[in-house]
């Protein structure tokens, strides 16, 4: 019996109870489809994660607060602040450090022309914009002067400028955090999202000023570009901070590090993992619905066994062997997967494209993506369904004698 | 000797079985339906067997159709001892040497009559791009060209019964097996499949195995083998041989 034949003989045998082949198809659709849905969704978080991470440039360091809670094994959200202004005094006096840029982050009410709103406050450096290649659309951002002087000098992401003030009359207007009043020197160019912050909406202050309003004597982090590749500078910096936090930590034990030092690529790294995680999570969780279908499969074989029982007995009466019977089973409940699975795998896929559009009206930067992975892992697995939830029942088939067959339902 | 179209008729045995026995068994019980049952049919040949339900009848024709292995005893066909085939080898025996003709006709319903008759030739080695042909001929020596793009389920009966006719004729086979069929078809219907089984026999010199009860359609035999008890009680000639036509029904 050829393939040809076999396919042709099978959509047939479909065709003649084509509502029961459809709704038996359904499990598979919504299977494949659950698991193309997270397949893609997973991929685009991670892609949208990486890229958020790798807008900081490949030769930077991030010094963050407390010990590495991979080495610990804790997840530590309320972290002791250590980090101090002192610390990127003694950075900037390295020779490797081209520019380094200690940060605090707070929200605050934001008070312009009659409208409040609360917002992003990062008191920053003078570096961050060299670092980070920012441009100043209008005026100027402020300088180590500015710094020093503990300055109510802003400097503001641009649409909250353009918003408040309208395009190009931001310069030389004031706001209000709380109480105090500050003026805006500049405005910055059109930066997007980083960290998945978005930095258009931000206010950029001196970090002292910010310090001094809020009370806070530790950063909230700190970013260093390194002249030297990051594997020697990683090590330079965990020593210098080290010295300067009074650590005796000669054999560079992370979990006594009251701080940890990430490059952007092992950033990346870590949220490949934890992303991969969590996709094969989702994935795991879709795969139940894909074997419930395939068990849907394997019933409605059986039923179809028993009801076309007499079939079979005049199959193999016209000269099929137990192989003719078993393949033609075998065909059709693979025939129901595949055409369930390229069902699924269509549908997933718009299910995606439509995630992402979702997702897209809350926060920019989402690119809908399909795994090519996911389409050939749906259509291998729904195959795979057919042959393993379909096998039995063909067996059964096959191994029916003709001579009872043919009596059956007499 | 005779020859039908050139071919040798009744020349030799196509079917021979010596002391064939069948047991069944159930749970341990053995139920005995042959008990050495020994005969022999000419190539070409046109015979009925009958006998009372329970007689051994329709195992003994599984057993000749190779739908069903004996028990013990030896069963030739076409010279060649069968006793023993595995299940691959009955299968290409079925598709390739005999045919069937069921009295529930054992049709596709949602097929049409063209499917239908093509059906035997998936278990062929005949190339798919001949099949249609094939099965043309075959519908049109049962008379039944007109419906061959007819769902099966809307046929008549003895429409029904002619395409399982050709269906069982399509592969050539030597011997066709016809179990009570004219059993549910009207007797105007039972002729013409009578007829169409007695051209086939005559002219084409296929062996007709004819499972009946009814002594009336036993007549359109050659000869007649009588069961009872899984024993052959009697191996007789047809002496006044029906010969079926339209003319038949008015007699």
């Amino acid at each position: 019996m050829h393939v040809d034949d076999l396919a042709r003989s099978a959509y047939s045998s479909l065709q003649r109870t084509r509502g029961r082949s459809v709704l038996t198809m359904l499990g598979i659709v919504i299977g494949i489809a659950a698991v193309i849905l997270a397949l893609s969704i997973g991929q685009s978080a991670q892609k949208f994660i990486i890229d958020q991470i790798s807008a900081f440039g490949s030769d930077q360091l991030i010094v963050d607060n407390g010990p590495r809670a991979d080495k610990t094994g804790e997840v530590s959200v309320f972290r002791e602040e250590t980090l101090t202004l002192k610390d990127v005094a003694k950075f900037k006096k390295q020779l490797w450090v081209k520019a380094v840029v200690g940060q605090v982050f707070q929200t605050d009410l934001f008070q312009a022309e009659g409208q409040a709103r609360n917002l992003q406050v990062i008191g920053t450096m003078p570096d961050d914009l060299v670092m980070n290649d920012y441009t100043v659309q209008e005026g100027v951002f402020f300088t180590d002067d500015e710094i020093n002087s503990h300055s109510r000098s802003a400097v503001l992401g641009h649409s909250i400028a353009d918003k408040y003030f309208g395009q190009g009359n931001a310069v030389g207007k004031t706001f209000k955090l709380g109480t105090i009043n500050y003026k805006v020197i500049g405005v910055l160019g059109p930066l997007g999202t980083k960290m998945f912050q978005n930095l258009d909406e931000m206010v950029y202050l001196p970090v002292t000023t910010v310090m001094d309003k809020y009370n806070k004597t530790k950063l909230t982090y700190m970013t260093i570009q390194s002249t030297i590749p990051l594997s020697e500078a990683q090590p330079l910096a965990e020593i210098l901070l080290r010295e300067s936090h009074n650590l005796n930590n000669p054999e560079g034990d992370y979990a006594k590090d009251d701080f940890h030092v990430v490059s952007q690529e092992e950033a990346v790294k870590i949220v490949g993992q934890i992303t991969g995680v969590l996709e094969i999570l989702l994935a795991a969780i879709a795969a139940i619905s894909l074997l419930v279908g395939g068990i849907g499969i394997m019933n409605i074989m059986f039923v179809s066994v028993t009801e076309r029982t007499k079939e079979i007995g005049l199959r193999k009466a016209l000269g099929a062997r137990q192989k003719d019977i078993q393949n033609q089973f075998l065909a059709e409940a693979v025939m129901l997967t595949v055409a369930g699975g390229a069902a699924g795998i269509a549908f997933g896929a718009f299910l995606s494209w439509l995630a992402i559009q979702i997702i897209l009206s809350y926060q920019s930067g989402w690119v809908f993506g399909l795994s090519l992975n996911g389409i050939i892992s749906g259509f291998v697995v729904s195959t795979l369904i057919g042959i393993v939830f379909g096998y039995v029942p063909a067996r059964r088939a096959a191994r029916l004698s003709p001579m009872d067959a043919l009596r059956a339902n007499e | 000797m005779e020859k039908i179209n050139g071919v040798e008729c009744k020349t030799g045995d196509v079917i021979a079985v010596k002391d064939l026995v069948k047991r069944y068994e159930n749970d341990g019980v053995v139920t005995p339906v042959l008990h050495g049952v020994t005969f022999s049919i000419k190539k070409g040949e046109f015979i009925a067997i009958m006998g009372p339900s329970g007689s051994g009848k329709s195992t003994l024709m599984h057993i000749l159709g190779f739908l069903d292995t004996s028990s013990g005893g030896q069963y030739i066909f076409d010279g060649k001892d069968v006793s023993t085939l595995d299940d691959d080898a009955l299968s290409s025996f079925r598709g390739e040497k005999v045919g069937f003709v069921f009295q529930a006709f054992n049709l596709l319903a949602k097929a049409t009559v063209l499917e239908n008759v093509k059906l035997p030739l998936l278990y062929s080695n005949v190339p798919a791009h001949q099949w249609d042909d094939m099965a043309k001929k075959a519908i049109e020596a049962v008379g039944l060209s007109h419906r061959i793009n007819n769902l099966s389920n809307q046929l008549s009966g003895g429409e029904k019964q002619r395409v399982a006719i050709a269906r069982a004729l399509i592969r050539n086979p030597s011997v066709i097996f016809a179990d009570e069929p004219t059993g549910n078809l009207d007797s105007k219907s039972g002729i013409q499949v009578m007829e169409i089984l007695q051209k086939l026999n005559l002219e084409q010199c296929v062996t007709i195995i004819l499972v009946t009860h009814e002594t009336y359609t036993a007549e359109h035999a050659e000869r007649v083998l009588r069961l009872k008890d899984g024993m052959v009680v009697a191996d007789v000639p047809v002496t006044n041989r029906r010969i079926a036509n339209d003319g038949e029904l008015l007699k």
